[in-house]
């Protein structure tokens, strides 16, 4: 498929890639065990031995933060290329059935996901199943694919009734063909370049489960968990909450400077 | 395609129409001119003489007697509820409602109304002075009630009245064991005698409330703006977030009329926000959270010196107990449980998380309760624990324990999970919503549960048949205990009515219990309630009753 | 024919909500009448009360009994306290709404004076780029740790009684505006700075239109466009934001009414505020589709 090749679809994949490759190198960094307690340690401000102080339970922050951060990367780059795996087919069949039913009921369904209050979706699967990381990912794919989904739909529409489109069916290929091999990889592109700018999203609303208790499982750190947990302790031991909400602001700091500087040039 | 309407560009007007500020500069002007005119104004308000505000943690519920269960919603409730009877500071048993009570079998008692004890003066009376007398009508009205089917409460008569349980399940038209003998005199007999039972209903929250609550035009204002009690203060205002007491000018105990006029309760859910505002003296009271323990007491667990100057300290203790419990038909080796008995270092967990707010429990009755004391004494021995583990049939599988969010139980069961890793056995947390927690214990659908209850009996005997006893299984013998012979052994309780030989009795029922591990019972949580230096004489009683009306405002 | 239309389809929209969140609620393993009850009422007593509140009978009827009530506009009372879910909902969704509307006020603000001067324009790109990167519970919590300490009204008491409530309302309101104005704001401003360039506008500057005019009139006429329809967009994820905001500030609109009703398994409140999310939703759906068509004289109603 020559379109992964193009410099548009490239970019996105190789900065998600180097992202999610850099969850890997953590555990190989000479930091200190998250979860080990030690009680006599309890709320020790930074110093050299905590670069970021210690938590409630006498746990290393920095190293809670670190895998914090990796979970948060993994399970939001996994929930958005499971999004875009979802929503692009999706959107592409209700694109190019526009006008008949199958588009109808597409337009439904994303109506529907939308009037949902989220939270209550939420709380409401995470107390049938037992909570976890995992069905935060499903959550979230849940959520999200309906934003790949519209803009391919919309290219779809678009891209259609393009001459070259016409001609590949008057040679005579299945209407399964000409969508998969003329009319997709045209539109994919544009899902591609903006599937980028749904990762901090992606990543704000992982965070926010966890802040609001249903994901990472104690002993585990989480960045949202951790936010919240500090709060209590914000005027007194500040550090709890501020290097993770830090280190969440510069994630997607860093994800919207990619798409920043990449649509200018 | 942009789309312009050239038309009306006046080309030949040429009228250059004048302008001194640009429009759109306007609307942030008067946005700020809006904010200081509201902060001159606000900086202008008059302070009110005798006024305590108190900052509570989160909303209260509706103050509908018999479906109260949130101990924050008794700091309120109980200025406005009173019952038959109430505990003092001390611990004993004084009169409020009933002026006195005999009994000659332990098995039906006698109470004697007390004669001019008005309600608080309502809409919901329909007499001129908007008030009446209580009579024992009301209390029966008011405990019939209590044993309705939605009442929480219901559980502390149920097993005790006769004909309560058949009620509660609907299965009656009233309850057989109320009677009313005439104005002034209720009679209440019970299944089987209980020389226990006045302290069953030390608690205000067996209250009495007019029967007026049940009225059509009044029923879905009950509890909402309309609450009517007879208690000291009488309810003002209540929205979400501010909840208004006034005193009770008619209040029947002369001797007891509160000295400070006015009672203003907001909720602030942030912890660090209500710390703030009470630092800032917008509220004078709060109960100090475990979470700013670590801010505001320094390793030795005293207030450090800036909040000293400004405020005072009280500890209290109530009657709860935190505990790890374990569901006896899932954890079925007994050696495995006396394992996690004696590995879990409950003065580690007190000392360092709670910073000794806290006294450690080695079985299911707190200490002080009615004058118990506990008789368990060495039960942290990790050498005991590895020696039990390994008389186990114990394969490393992990066990789950079940954590909620409330009352430090996260931080808590983290360190149960090390602790228990010292000793060899894996523990796996999962963390709950509170009620999720509950369902799943009730259930039976769990390993191990953390949980914590207040306690509403003021005495070891009916919190030892409601646990512990095989008929109470699966709830609220959440652990599936059942022993014949500490059936056996409870039920003589009733006989005996000398107070010391049945907390004696109590002691050892409660140790033989022990042994065979139905619950790691960990501490009793005290309370710390951190108030302004312009107020003193603060009195709370074990039941976590706050008696406003016995404190002052100095000037 | 096409208001039949689209009354049909927002109606199986609506019916599908509810009939989606009922098979929700029942599929939660947790009983309603034990949580009022708690864990140490008898089981008896949890079987009784629930034969009162209707919980015993088979799901469809339930389901068809409260489709019945509802058309009579009774939302039944909450398992928690009894209280009216209608009045309670009402009253919860009025607080939210003015939330919402002293944050639109402040977006609105933010966009018309961000395009004012291309020096405006300048830093508001920096501005946005900052706002769109901060998680709304990241700046709500930093601008809640600042006003406890620095303001003097800290406190919502729950009613509109004193000017104190009303200002005390800019805070959150402030915090729930700061994505939607970062993205509505470069959105505008991108189209702002387009559709200046066209040569309709080149036009009109050459005939004299004074510089006031060309901005309002005709460019920001043409850029409202993308802008509303970035709006409808947002509005989910405005209202999810709105409920974040109200937990941190303790503001009681229908976010905290949400958790607080998902906690207790209070079916009857859930059902209502779901109900009245879908109608939210539903009619601003409307508004916006009537909104375009007015702007742009292009679009008929077709």
């Amino acid at each position: 498929m020559s379109f992964i090749l193009k410099r548009n679809v490239s970019r996105p994949i190789f900065f998600l890639f180097i992202l999610f490759s850099s969850t890997f190198v953590i555990p190989l960094l000479p930091l200190q065990d998250p979860l080990n307690i030690a009680l006599d340690e309890r709320l020790l401000p930074p110093s050299s031995e905590h670069p970021f102080g210690t938590d409630e339970l006498g746990r290393d922050v920095l190293s809670r933060t670190v895998s914090g951060f990796a979970t948060t990367v993994k399970v939001s780059i996994f929930a958005l290329l499971s999004s875009l795996a979802i929503g692009i087919p999706l959107g592409g069949l209700a694109g190019y059935f526009y006008k008949t039913w199958v588009d109808g009921i597409f337009n439904w369904t994303v109506s529907f996901i939308f009037s949902l209050p989220f939270l209550l979706i939420m709380a409401s699967i995470m107390s049938i199943m037992k909570p976890g990381i995992f069905k935060v990912y499903l959550i979230l794919t849940f959520i999200m694919w309906v934003n790949p989904a519209r803009i391919v739909r919309a290219e779809v529409i678009r891209t259609k009734n393009l001459d070259y489109v016409v001609a590949t069916r008057a040679f005579g290929a299945s209407e399964a063909y000409t969508l998969a091999y003329a009319i997709l990889p045209c539109c994919i592109e544009s899902a591609f370049i903006f599937s980028v700018s749904y990762l901090p999203e992606i990543i704000g609303l992982e965070a926010g489960l966890s802040f609001l208790g249903l994901g990472v499982q104690p002993p585990y750190p989480g960045l949202g968990k951790m936010i919240f947990d500090g709060l209590s302790y914000i005027y007194s031991a500040w550090w709890l909450s501020f290097f993770p909400a830090m280190i969440l602001f510069v994630l997607v700091l860093v994800v919207n400077g990619f798409n920043f500087l990449y649509k200018k040039g | 395609m942009a789309y312009a309407n050239l038309g009306s560009a006046n080309r030949g007007k040429k009228l250059r129409r004048k302008r001194l500020v640009n429009r759109a500069y306007y609307t942030p002007l008067i946005i700020l001119l809006v904010i200081i005119l509201v902060v001159i104004f606000s900086c202008g308000r008059k302070k009110e003489s005798s006024r305590l505000v108190i900052g509570l943690n989160t909303q209260i519920e509706r103050l509908n007697p018999i479906t109260i269960k949130n101990p924050q919603t008794f700091q309120v409730a109980w200025q406005i509820y009173e019952g038959l009877l109430d505990l003092d500071e001390s611990g004993q048993i004084v009169p409020r409602i009933a002026e006195r009570w005999e009994t000659e079998d332990n098995k039906v008692w006698v109470f004697h109304i007390r004669k001019g004890v008005t309600f608080h003066r309502s809409e919901i009376f329909d007499t001129p002075s908007k008030t009446r007398n209580v009579t024992s009508h009301d209390v029966l009205h008011s405990f019939t009630s209590f044993c309705s089917p939605g009442a929480y409460p219901s559980f502390v008569l149920a097993d005790s009245i006769k004909g309560c349980a058949e009620y509660s399940a609907g299965k009656a038209k009233r309850v057989k064991g109320l009677r009313v003998v005439d104005d002034y005199t209720f009679e209440i007999e019970l299944n089987k005698p209980e020389p226990f039972f006045l302290y069953r209903i030390t608690s205000p929250w067996i209250a009495i409330f007019p029967k007026e609550a049940n009225i059509e035009k009044y029923k879905d204002r009950w509890g909402l703006d309309i609450a009517v009690g007879t208690g000291p203060y009488r309810l003002l205002s209540k929205t979400d977030n501010q909840i208004v007491l006034v005193r009770n000018e008619d209040y029947w105990d002369k001797s007891r009329i509160p000295k400070i006029e006015k009672l203003v309760f907001r909720v602030i859910k942030n912890d660090q926000m209500r710390f703030s505002e009470l630092l800032k003296n917008k509220i004078d009271l709060m109960i100090l959270p475990n979470s700013l323990f670590f801010s505001v007491f320094d390793t030795d667990g005293n207030p450090k010196q800036k909040y000293k100057r400004r405020f005072k300290f009280k500890e209290i203790k109530t009657f709860n107990h935190h505990f790890i419990g374990v569901n006896i038909k899932k954890i079925r080796d007994i050696h495995l449980r006396r394992a996690m008995f004696y590995g879990t270092n409950r003065k580690e967990m007190v000392k360092k998380v709670l910073l000794g707010y806290a006294d450690i429990l080695s079985g299911a009755i707190p200490p002080g309760m009615n004058g118990y004391i506990p008789t368990f004494k060495r039960i942290y021995d990790p050498d005991k624990a590895k020696k039990e583990l390994k008389q186990s049939k114990y394969d490393g599988r992990e066990i789950e324990l079940l954590v909620h969010d409330l009352a430090s139980s996260e931080q808590i069961c983290q360190v149960f999970q090390k602790q228990m890793k010292n000793i060899g056995i894996n523990i796996k947390l999962t963390k709950l919503d509170f009620n999720s927690v509950i369902g799943r214990m009730v259930k039976g659908d769990v390993e191990l549960f953390s949980m914590f209850a207040e306690i509403v009996f003021s005495s070891p005997e009916p919190l030892l048949l409601n646990l512990f006893s095989t008929k109470k299984i699966p709830v609220p013998n959440f652990w599936h205990y059942s022993n014949p012979n500490t059936d056996k052994r409870l039920e003589e309780l009733r006989n005996l009515t000398d107070r010391n030989a049945s907390l004696k009795a109590c002691a050892e029922i409660e140790r033989e219990i022990m042994e065979y591990v139905p619950a790691i019972f960990l501490y009793r949580q005290n309370q710390v309630v951190m108030f302004s230096n312009a107020f003193s004489n603060l009195k709370i009683n074990s039941h976590n009753h706050y008696m406003f009306e016995k404190m002052e405002k100095l000037h | 024919m096409y208001l039949v239309k689209k009354t049909a389809y927002y109606s199986s929209l609506m019916l599908g909500i509810i009939l989606f969140s009922f098979i929700l609620f029942h599929m939660v393993p947790s009983d309603p009448a034990r949580i009022i009850l708690g864990p140490n009422a008898e089981e008896s007593q949890v079987l009784s009360l629930q034969r009162e509140l209707g919980l015993d009978k088979p799901l469809y009827l339930q389901f068809f009994n409260y489709l019945k009530k509802i058309t009579l506009l009774d939302f039944g009372k909450s398992f928690v306290d009894g209280r009216p879910v209608f009045k309670e909902v009402m009253g919860k969704f009025f607080i939210t709404l003015t939330l919402v509307f002293f944050s639109l006020l402040i977006i609105l603000v933010y966009t018309l004076f961000g395009i004012h001067s291309v020096y405006l324009r300048k830093i508001a790109h920096y501005l946005n780029f900052l706002f769109i990167s901060t998680p709304t519970f990241f700046s709500g919590l930093l601008l809640a740790i600042l006003m406890v300490k620095y303001s003097p009204f800290s406190f919502f008491s729950g009613s509109f009684e004193s000017i104190g409530d009303y200002v005390f309302f800019l805070f959150p309101a402030f915090v729930l505006a700061l994505y939607p104005m970062g993205i509505l704001s470069r959105i505008l401003i991108e189209e702002m700075e387009r559709i200046l360039k066209s040569q309709f506008i080149v036009a009109a500057n050459a005939f004299g239109v004074p510089k006031r005019a060309i901005l309002y009139r005709y460019a920001l006429r043409n850029a409202v466009i993308p802008y509303i329809a970035a709006f409808s967009n947002q509005l989910p994820a405005f209202f999810t934001g709105a409920f974040i905001v109200e937990v941190i500030f303790s503001v009681p609109g229908i976010g905290l009414l949400l958790i607080r009703s998902i906690l207790e398994r209070d079916f009857p409140m859930l059902e209502g505020i779901i109900i009245m999310n879908g109608l939210i939703f539903i009619l601003t759906n409307l508004l916006f589709e009537t909104v375009y068509s007015l702007v742009d004289r292009r679009i008929k109603k077709s």
